[in-house]
């Protein structure tokens, strides 16, 4: 009977989807729920409920350490990619020269660098000139990976706007500055957004690099998160990963909202 | 003279645009193309005692690392775990693309997003969830025994089993993206065309959808692929310090044994076979889609 | 011309990379207040030169002067021109009384100045209840309404018009068209207006501007233009015409006699010609089909084809081998294919093409 092979194959393709879903979000599920568990030994389901993990962390010297050192690096590393991205997000749409494509190139390609390979190429460089540990070793560091994205959100903007805007605000007496400011920047709010957005929580939750180049003083949260995991789990993390995770949903909203969570992390 | 002018008046447009390349291009030069330059550089020179270094124009690292017996085991290690991962990652993660490619359902967008948007949560966040879910006294355990699977915990931490399911999960929201991505020919109209024409579900999967979906698929699997090979964190939390990859060699090599040359060797090789990698795929990938 | 006010001299534009100019030598001067169509097909480089104007667009060389100042290099922004798109180009972040605003603005004018200007542009285009509208809540016709009404706000030297209407449906063309007229004569701004349609150039311009391969063909008033074409370009181009080429084979009483092969000899109306051969050009609403008196020209043929189009109807004859495409104002049942008829034509209804 065709329709109950119908409902037997929808039945069955409905549970492989849901349970792959579960597989894929389980690890964040967990953690969500054990850092509400009263039971410091991570029991699972919890049998009591508490909210003394997130007070401990409030009080703990280094994770607050580390998130203000993310916290900091995140904005400084945001606005200088968005300088940087949106300067040469309008060479690239705006101009046509020979080497473009290069350069194009050029700018998305550190998206496909091992970050080991990276962050081990910043060590030696940073330590050659003394910037290891400090806040300027640490933008030069998290740059590489953020202003791509930033690139490619606002060029996507910027395609999308229509050129003739920008020539008759110039007919009607604007300089080029002016016409940037009044026209052009109001029309790529979506792509500075998105792209604000992207590069901090890139930078916010860059480990690996940072992990090469950090020192005292500049130790970033994933940084403490990493080393702490390393000899320990206990609910006090679990509660930092929320958090964590709550910033990672605030980027994901905007940038859903701004543009399209898909259409901005899809390659090509 | 206007001519004059006016091919400075082009100048001035050639100037703007460099004008406006040059922060991008500074900072991207200085947070990675000099870096990758020092670092090939770098593993040309010559390590002659612990962390000391003369400088040098030698292959002495790369035979040193081509060499050592250990690290063509690290090295086939890495790849059969990239291997491995990608395998298991594109297969959990094909429902879930195929499914968002063709729903029709009002929460496609959400779905779209809770997909995805592990992408942006820290991966030592996610590792760290693991790492509670399947620790020996952990929910995954607590749940095998109490159905009476298993009498004795399983170890899945600390071991290259935990490393694999881990960064399966950590893997599929690329596999995903780049899967939807390449499924733009896969429609429902074709199936349904196909089905009309009295082909059954299965023959049908086999015969239009998944032929239609391989190059979504290999981007996919060429995505956890490269990221595998040199993922760091998961393999280093998950592996306890027991799981030897190429990408913990490098980082071991460079914070541990402060031997940067041939940290830089190894690192250099990596690029390599990423490179390698990216070639190949895009011949594969040719050939898939020019059929 | 003496009192030119804008006055293009040598224009030429090649692009980067590209074997031919785009605009090649363009000479064309616009007397003040006057309304001035490019007319061509597409390609011929009527944007090219209408953004040169402007100082969207870099002359390759030539010259540029509004009211005898140079102005080839002067930037947009301080050319005052009023520019209005195809595309209508609102700014979609802005409502509409801010659009309009936006020139005012950057002169730097008076707020309570602006407020009055902004009013009246929009009341002179008849949308002065939409000023807090959102851009994207228009119409087409109401954008370009808009658009043209930021573009005069600002009262500028000369008004530039890139296909203004050819993003809107036949009968809000011509309704538009009837606007821009009017506004153009009241304000009486000097106006330079592509298109290609050339029932709007012919319906709206003191004189077109004829362009063809990045070369202009001719100037003149459009019944000049269409009553005497200077080259088959022309002809062919503005309005359908029959066109044959003869030998001269006399001249008398300024009527020149011409024998063109299938036709015998033709009589047209025409000052001397120098040369031995001459193409003549018949209008087909001026080719008679059976004819109640006698013409200068008269011809018989078969009907290939007939096309009824309500008001007139396209006749297609074959006259010994020749193609002559009449027009009849309707009497009653079209022609049918194969029937045998008389057609005639008046020797000061045809015009001999200068060559
Ligand atoms: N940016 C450019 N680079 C190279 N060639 C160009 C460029 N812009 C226009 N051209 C070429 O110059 C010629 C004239 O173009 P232009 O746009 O002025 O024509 P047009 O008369 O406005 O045509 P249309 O009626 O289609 O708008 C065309 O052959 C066109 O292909
Ligand atoms: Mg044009």
């Amino acid at each position: 009977m065709r329709s109950l092979s119908e409902l037997i194959y929808r039945t069955l393709a409905g549970i492989v989807v849901v349970c792959s879903y579960l597989f894929l979000l389980a690890p964040l599920l967990v953690v969500f729920v054990l850092s509400f568990g009263a039971s410091p030994n991570l029991e699972f389901p919890p049998k009591d409920w508490t909210l003394r993990w997130y007070a401990d962390l409030a009080a703990n010297g280094e994770f607050l350490e580390g998130l203000r050192v993310s916290l900091l690096l995140g904005l400084i590393v945001t606005v200088v990619s968005l300088v940087a991205g949106v300067t040469a997000a309008l060479a690239l749409t705006r101009h046509r020269f020979r080497g473009r494509d290069a350069v194009i190139g050029l700018f998305t390609s550190p998206l496909l660098l091992p970050s080991v390979v990276l962050g081990l190429a910043l060590l030696l460089v940073l330590g050659q000139v003394g910037l290891v540990g400090t806040y300027p070793g640490l933008v030069v560091a998290h740059l590489g990976l953020t202003i791509p994205y930033v690139v490619r959100t606002v060029m996507m903007s910027l395609e999308a706007v229509d050129p003739s805007c920008e020539q008759a605000a110039r007919t009607l007496g604007a300089g080029p500055v002016t016409t940037f400011r009044r026209i052009t920047l109001p029309l790529i709010t979506p792509g500075l957004v998105a792209g604000a957005a992207l590069s901090f929580i890139i930078s916010f939750d860059e480990a690996v690099v940072s992990l090469f180049v950090v020192g005292t003083g500049t130790t970033t949260l994933p940084v403490v998160v990493f080393r702490y995991v390393s000899n320990n789990t206990d609910p006090q993390v679990a509660a930092l990963s929320v958090v964590l995770i709550v910033f990672s949903l605030a980027a994901v909203a905007l940038i859903e909202r701004a543009l399209g969570l898909k259409r901005v992390l899809s390659k090509g | 003279m206007p001519t004059s002018s006016r091919s400075s008046e082009g100048g001035t447009r050639r100037a703007a645009a460099a004008a406006l390349l040059t922060p991008g291009l500074l900072a991207l030069g200085v947070s990675f193309v000099v870096p990758l330059v020092w670092l090939a550089r770098m593993s040309l020179n010559r390590t002659v005692g612990p962390a000391e270094l003369q400088p040098d124009v030698s292959l002495s690292s790369y035979v040193d690392v081509l060499t050592d017996g250990f690290m063509w085991e690290v090295a086939w290690h890495t790849l059969w775990l990239g291997v491995l991962v990608t395998v298991l990652a594109v297969a959990v993660s094909y429902p879930i693309a195929l499914f968002l490619a063709r729903t029709r359902s009002r929460l496609r967008g959400l779905l779209m997003a809770l997909a995805i948007a592990p992408l942006l949560t820290s991966s030592v966040v996610r590792t760290f969830g693991w790492l509670i879910l399947l620790s020996d006294d952990g929910i995954v355990n607590s749940a095998l025994s109490t159905l009476g699977i298993i009498g004795e915990p399983l170890t899945l931490t600390n071991n290259v089993t935990g490393v694999v399911i881990a960064l399966v999960e950590i893997m599929m929201p690329y596999a995903i993206l780049a899967m939807i991505a390449g499924f733009g020919r896969v429609s429902k109209d074709l199936e349904d065309a196909a089905g009309s024409l009295g082909a059954g579900r299965l023959r049908c999967f086999v015969r239009i959808t998944f032929p239609l979906s391989l190059p979504g698929v290999l981007t996919g699997a060429l995505m956890v692929f490269v990221l595998t090979v040199s993922a760091f964190i998961t393999p280093r939390l998950m592996g306890g310090g027991r799981v030897f990859v190429i990408a913990t060699e490098i980082y071991d090599q460079a914070t541990t044994t402060l031997d940067w040359p041939r940290a830089s060797a190894l690192a250099v090789l990596l690029l390599l076979l990423f490179g390698v990698f990216l070639v190949l795929y895009q011949r594969l990938f040719r050939m898939v889609e020019g059929r | 011309m003496e009192d030119a006010y804008l006055a293009l001299s040598k224009l030429t534009k090649t692009y980067p990379n590209q074997p031919r100019s785009a605009v090649h030598d363009v000479d064309i001067d616009v007397a003040r207040g006057e309304f001035i169509s490019l007319l061509g097909p597409s390609g011929c480089g009527k944007t090219t030169t209408l953004r040169m104007i402007a100082g969207l667009i870099a002359p390759t060389s030539g010259h540029i002067r509004v009211g005898g100042t140079d102005i080839t290099n002067r930037p947009v922004h301080k050319r005052d021109m009023g520019l209005v798109f195809q595309s209508y180009a609102l700014f979609p972040h802005m409502s509409v009384g801010e659009n309009v605003d936006f020139g005012l603005q950057m002169r730097r004018v008076a707020k309570s100045e602006r407020r009055r200007r902004v009013a009246d542009a929009l009341d002179m285009v008849h949308l002065a209840h939409l000023a807090n509208r959102r851009v994207s809540q228009l119409s087409g016709g109401q954008a370009q309404r808009i658009a043209l009404a930021r573009a005069l706000v600002v009262e500028p030297t000369v008004l530039l018009l890139d296909e203004p209407l050819s993003n809107l449906d036949a009968k809000l063309r011509e309704e538009l068209r009837v606007e821009i007229r009017r506004i153009q004569q009241e304000t009486g701004i000097t106006t330079v207006f592509v298109t290609h349609d050339q029932d709007e150039a012919l319906a709206m311009s003191d004189r077109l501007v004829v362009m063809s391969e990045g070369r202009v063909e001719q100037v003149g008033e459009p019944w000049a233009v269409y009553e005497t074409p200077e080259n088959r370009f022309v002809a062919d181009f503005i309005g359908r015409t029959n066109m044959f080429d003869g030998r001269v084979a006399g001249q008398s009483d300024g009527v020149l006699r011409l024998e063109v092969d299938g036709l015998g000899t033709l009589s047209v109306r025409a000052a001397r010609t120098g040369g031995a051969t001459a193409t003549v050009m018949v209008r087909p609403h001026r080719v008679r089909i059976d004819p109640a008196e006698r013409t200068a020209n008269e011809l018989k043929g078969r009907v290939v084809q007939s096309s009824y189009l309500g008001d007139v109807e396209s006749v297609v004859i074959d006259v010994n081998g020749t193609r002559v495409t009449a027009e009849r104002t309707h009497s009653g049942r079209p022609l049918t294919a194969g029937a045998t008829v008389a057609l005639g034509w008046g020797d000061a209804d045809a015009y001999v093409i200068p060559q």
